[in-house]
């Protein structure tokens, strides 16, 4: 119980404030119920609520286990020499499993087991890692949130025994889902591939990270969730048919609602996917047995549904997903009117413009940076993706069940769908266009999140330009404010990051003098045949001391020092160099150099100048100066 | 839309066509804590003034000072004079609007404009006194408020009765022609300079159509000491 508070108070523990006030305050707003009361109880019920959840959110393993049964509940996910998917157990607690391969055989046997299939592996439980660093992302909380508290390990050649299928409707659907994306997989080229996967079946793990980061830094990715669009338009193309056949529209309302949980099964449950279904549900629910001629304001709907979900989890607070769906969805709800009013290209300029403003508190807030490409990008390529990408896919979708590869012409179309990626990739990777501002603080949240708040309705009430414009420059003066605080400020600092291996050490000198790393851990490839290679193994450059420069707003370094060559201690630091501008990396110098120092050397210089130190030297950055104790007397190494 | 719409944003009724309240869950109306007093279909159709308009009388389309406030400024006989500040035209919505406030009698329906008269006073005629124009005892009589008074009661600025109107009238005013009304002296009085003596006065009227009300308030106001005169009126016609 004190572990789940502690993360409570110590994280995210603002927003259950700010969520909760909107909700409370909308409901007293109806000043139907006792002002307060209605606001207090709605508290109270999610107090208690929470802590029901809390209390019965307990593992019924000890940890010691080696042997797990139960029910394949995900469709297996593929990277490199091993599987991964969540197991049910017959308690109803689910355990991630990850299931390394040791032949190629195995791996391809592997891909018939479909979710349902009750099976009994050996391995070993561990615990998921917590944030160890500042900033980091703690798997811990993230699972814990999730019902999960174990890992599950399937090592070693073994006989998988399984002896029964689920006949459960969601693992039906979940077999079958398994089963539609295995068919993209095979009929659909990678990248529309994978674009397929997470706009029609929810799956973004088909989609390399590169272009899955692409994506989240222009903040584009909204387009890729299965959302409100995906099921209006579902909704509505059954609406249509059914109506063609002849039956009556009460008909059509049971089976659209029926269908509405099969949907959002099928396309992985994702949050934004429950908002969507479970608003449609309740607004055909409100016009079949709703009492007649009774209008439901359509945000009324999506606070009940956002309740409700919250009453199943609150864990759904911390969610990214969740936060962004609703609060995007009620933003547009809530200037609907105004953009009527607005006409066709105002609107779409603005639905473009004010969802990254009204997104952009927590956007920093969990990212620390936004793209300045993000509205230009979301007013070109949200409607191409929505209207001219998605119905295509989902054409070629249809296909495969009719033919046994994409006809010719539309490689055309795939090869653009390529095209538009590295388009992505390459503007997400502009490190100008992107304003990295570190993690705001809860005034600086405070501060934008009123900003954009009093910008927006001003905007709605369409009289006080006054109002607009100065809350804009209150937003910019915070921003500004935010941006050079770190050079105001007189305290250095120096973290040592866990990265795996050794340490990643990052000195910022005060005043934001200079900031230099050292070392930044990193993965050994052990040459592994090719099927057992990992699309993307994980790099702790990028997963660590990349996303701790975010999270201090580190937009330069001015020196990397790669202390020796070991990959395990300075891999992670290529992704660093690649992704941060900094002026030169140290290297120790020496008179000859094995190949893989070589390597190493060659792939820092396409991105930094390589300064090779040896002992005795030293070098001021700002008003400090940094010694080299080694390597001493040129030729000889360590 | 007329039966009562559950957990909608508002309740009760609209005071122009008294459907009941449907009113949406907008930006406009979420941080608003004021109750509303009309539907989103009529607060549509308010015959708001935007854009240009004359700057010493609000008469909209005008960017300049417009002709009729020329021609005052050249008899200047209210020299101390500030503007008039109006919120809405005069159309047709308007004017069915304002015959059923005023003849029918219907001094509630005001509060559906308080919000924006007091908006307009905070911010043109911040500190001046609000004197609402009197009625004739007899059309007083007639129609059991003086309208003017209840939008003056509507600022929540303690407002100065300064103004008298002797008994000797002739026809309703809209029944006059223009020049009839310019010519028409209404005999306005100051029983007690003593209280608007020195200070800014804002003479508050429902309608501003040639300005002959409210500029000879303004001019008796002046005489009996007022330190300068303005108006504020719900129309210009
Ligand atoms: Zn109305
Ligand atoms: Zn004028």
């Amino acid at each position: 119980m004190t572990a789940p508070v502690g993360m409570l108070l110590g994280g995210d523990f603002w927003v259950w404030g700010i969520i909760w006030l909107c909700f409370g305050a909308g409901w007293i707003m109806l000043r139907r119920f006792g002002i307060f009361a209605a606001g207090a109880a709605l508290m109270l019920l999610f107090a208690g609520s929470s802590w029901y959840w809390m209390e019965h959110n307990d593992s019924f393993f000890e940890g010691t286990e080696t042997e797990i049964t139960g029910t394949v509940a995900s469709p297996l996910t593929y990277d490199g020499g091993r599987a991964r998917f969540d197991l049910r157990t017959d308690q109803g607690e689910m355990v991630p499993v990850t299931w390394w391969f040791d032949t190629e055989e195995e791996l391809q046997q592997s891909k018939n087991l479909l979710p349902g299939e009750q099976c009994r592996w050996n391995g070993e439980m561990k615990e998921p890692s917590a944030a160890g660093n500042p900033g980091g992302f703690s798997y811990q909380t993230y699972l814990y949130w999730e019902k999960m508290h174990w890992l599950f390990t399937v090592e070693n050649s073994q006989d998988v025994e399984c002896f029964a299928r689920s006949t459960g409707a969601v693992d039906n659907l979940e077999r079958l889902r398994a089963r539609e994306m295995q068919r993209i997989e095979r009929f659909f080229p990678e990248q529309a591939g994978g674009l397929a996967g997470s706009l029609l079946f929810g799956d973004r793990a088909s989609m390399t990270g590169e272009v899955e980061e692409a994506y989240r830094s222009l903040g584009l990715v909204h387009v890729l969730v299965v959302s409100g669009m995906h099921v209006a338009i579902v909704s509505g193309a059954v609406f249509f048919l059914l109506k063609r056949i002849g039956v009556t529209k009460e008909r059509s309302y049971t089976v659209v609602l029926c269908l509405l949980p099969v949907y959002a099964v099928l396309t992985g449950g994702a949050p934004s996917v429950l908002r969507a279904a479970l608003a449609a549900g309740f607004f055909i629910g409100w016009q079949k047995w709703g009492p007649r001629g009774r209008r439901l304001d359509p945000v009324i709907i999506l606070l009940t549904v956002m309740g409700a979900m919250l009453i199943l989890n609150p864990g759904y607070l911390f969610h990214i997903g969740f936060q962004l769906s609703f609060l995007l969805s009620a933003h547009l709800l809530l200037c609907r009117k105004r953009m009527a009013a607005a006409g066709k290209w105002g609107n779409m300029v603005w639905v473009a413009g004010s969802s990254m403003l009204v997104s952009l508190p927590v956007i920093l807030w969990s990212f620390y940076q936004f793209s300045l490409w993000n509205v230009l990008i979301n007013f070109l390529f949200a409607p191409i993706l929505l209207f001219l990408v998605l119905p295509f896919l989902f054409l070629n979708y249809l296909l495969s069940f009719v033919i046994a590869s994409p006809p010719e012409i539309f490689s055309l179309v795939f090869s653009g769908i390529d095209w538009m990626h590295e388009l992505f990739i390459h503007l997400a990777g502009m490190s100008w266009s992107t304003v990295r501002l570190g993690k705001p603080g809860l005034i600086f949240t405070a501060v934008y999140a009123a900003g954009c708040t009093v910008f927006v309705t001003a905007w709605n009430k369409n009289v006080r330009k006054t109002t607009m414009y100065l809350s804009a420059a209150v937003m910019l003066a915070a921003a500004v404010w935010q941006w050079t605080a770190p050079y105001t400020d007189g305290r250095g600092r120096v973290t040592y990051l866990d990265v795996g291996q050794g340490d990643s050490t990052v000195i910022e000198l005060p005043y934001r003098q200079g900031v230099v790393v050292v070392d930044g851990g990193g993965q050994v490839s052990f040459n592994d045949e090719e099927w057992k290679e990992q699309e993307e193994p994980f790099d702790p450059g990028e997963a660590v001391v990349a996303e701790y420069l975010k999270y201090r707003g580190i937009r330069k370094l001015d020196t990397v020092v790669a202390t020796h060559g070991d990959a395990d201690h300075v891999n992670g630091l290529k992704y660093v160099v690649e992704q941060v501008p900094t002026d030169e990396l140290w290297y120790g110098r020496s008179a000859q150099y094995e190949a893989g120092e070589q390597e190493l050397l060659a792939a820092f210089d396409e991105h930094t100048d390589i300064r090779l130190v040896e002992g005795g030297e030293s070098y001021r950055i700002g008003d400090v100066s940094f010694y080299v104790l080694h390597p001493r007397g040129g030729a000889t190494r360590f | 839309m007329n039966d009562s719409s559950l957990l909608s944003f508002a309740r009760g009724y609209c005071l122009s066509c008294g459907e009941r309240l449907q009113t949406s869950w907008t930006y406009n109306n979420l941080f608003a804590w004021r109750a509303a007093h009309l539907c989103d279909t009529c607060t549509g159709q308010l015959p708001t003034i935007t854009g240009p308009a004359c700057p010493e009388c609000s008469a909209p389309e005008h960017v300049e000072v417009c002709a009729d406030c020329l021609s005052w400024r050249r008899r200047s006989e209210d020299v101390r004079w500030v503007k008039n500040v109006s919120l809405f035209h005069y159309d047709d919505w308007m004017q069915a609007w304002t015959a059923r406030w005023k003849f029918r009698g219907d001094a509630v329906m005001a509060a559906a404009f308080y919000y924006g008269l007091r908006r307009a006073y905070r911010q043109h005629f911040r500190g001046f006194v609000p004197v609402p124009v009197p009625l004739a005892p007899l059309r007083m009589q007639e129609r059991r408020f003086n309208q003017a008074e209840v939008l003056a009661a509507g600022l929540k600025v303690p407002y100065v009765l300064a103004l008298e109107r002797p008994e000797r009238e002739g026809g309703k005013q809209s029944k006059q022609t223009k020049r009839e009304r310019l010519q028409t002296v209404r005999g306005f009085t100051v029983p007690a300079p003593e209280i608007i003596s020195g200070r800014n006065v804002l003479i508050i009227d429902d309608i501003y159509t040639t300005g002959a009300t409210v500029r000879e308030s303004a001019q008796v106001l002046e005489a009996a000491g007022a330190a300068s005169t303005a108006s504020l009126t719900l129309i210009r016609a």
